[in-house]
């Protein structure tokens, strides 16, 4: 069976990790990239099931790489969560308008990642052998 | 714009906790201004700070984090026994998220009063000392707290 492929963009190696924790009990093969622009080049070799995408980063935003993605037939129904610091409602209405599946706000709780992640892609415990 | 003492206490206090009691899973207490567990000698610490921004008003937040809180509190995240090495990277990087963080829920304030706010990207840096140079920002509450038994400050200006 192919693990799911989750592809977190984010700057800050601290969330990567910390998804990376999350997701650890379960088959998913995680991809990193530091930024947008690293994001979408991942996708393009690379592509996921899902992505979680941090809002605010520095190169190419969470909101610049939604449009560029959005604007690719191939990829604009891909899956995402966004992560975001503050949860007002006008960032969630705009996120929203990218067709954005779900978002989280920073700081969150594993569970709370995996529950939303969970209605979006097929998390099958990993067996250890 | 800007926030009164009270305010600015009750932002910090919100977000300090929702933020530590997450990522840190830790208690957080806030200290007041005359308890003997603030440093009164100057301490080395991480100081993250970031901008929030709106046409009527600039706000910065500032959190100032002893290293070894840092080390033990990705230690708690990541249960790894990494060397120091890779500990010092891991810590400024720390401190920045959670810098964000903080300054995530300082923006969330400030849309609840009508202003939508952008967040800037947090920086890091070594402060040998814990005291703050405020430059030309007024300084409207700086808070103390003990998370874990380590002394940690959080700064919100605005101007």
């Amino acid at each position: 069976m192919t693990p799911v492929k989750i592809l977190s963009v984010d700057d800050s190696q601290t969330i990567r990790r910390m998804i990376g924790r999350a997701f650890r009990p379960f088959e998913c093969e995680i991809v990193e990239a530091e930024n947008g622009e690293e994001g979408l080049s991942v996708i393009s070799s690379n592509r996921p099931d899902l992505v979680i995408l941090d809002y605010n980063m520095p190169v190419m935003d969470g909101i610049s790489f939604l449009r560029q993605l959005r604007a690719d037939p191939d990829l604009r129904r891909l899956a995402v969560i966004m992560l975001t610091a503050d949860s007002s409602p006008e960032k969630i209405s705009i996120v929203a308008r990218l067709g954005v599946r779900d978002y989280l706000t920073k700081p969150f709780l594993d569970a709370e990642l995996l529950a939303k992640a969970g209605r979006l892609v097929k998390l099958v415990p990993r067996v250890i052998s | 714009m800007s926030l009164s003492e009270s305010e600015s206490r009750q932002i910090a206090e919100s977000a300090m906790c929702r933020v530590l009691q997450t990522v840190v899973n830790s208690p957080v207490m806030a200290l007041n201004t005359d308890d003997s567990r603030i440093p009164n000698n100057a301490i080395p610490c991480l100081e993250g700070s970031t901008s929030i921004y709106h046409h009527r008003l600039l706000c910065t937040v500032r959190l100032q984090v002893p290293q070894r809180f840092a080390e033990m509190a990705i230690g708690l995240l990541f249960d790894h026994g990494d060397s120091r090495a890779s500990k010092i990277p891991a810590s400024l990087d720390l401190v920045s998220e959670l810098c964000n963080m903080v300054a995530g829920k300082v923006s969330e304030f400030w849309s609840s009063q009508g202003l939508i706010c952008l967040i800037g990207i947090p920086t890091v840096r070594f402060n040998p000392d814990f005291k703050l140079d405020s430059g030309r920002n007024m300084e409207v509450g700086r808070t103390h707290w003990i998370c874990a038994g380590h002394w940690l400050g959080l700064v919100i200006e605005t101007e």
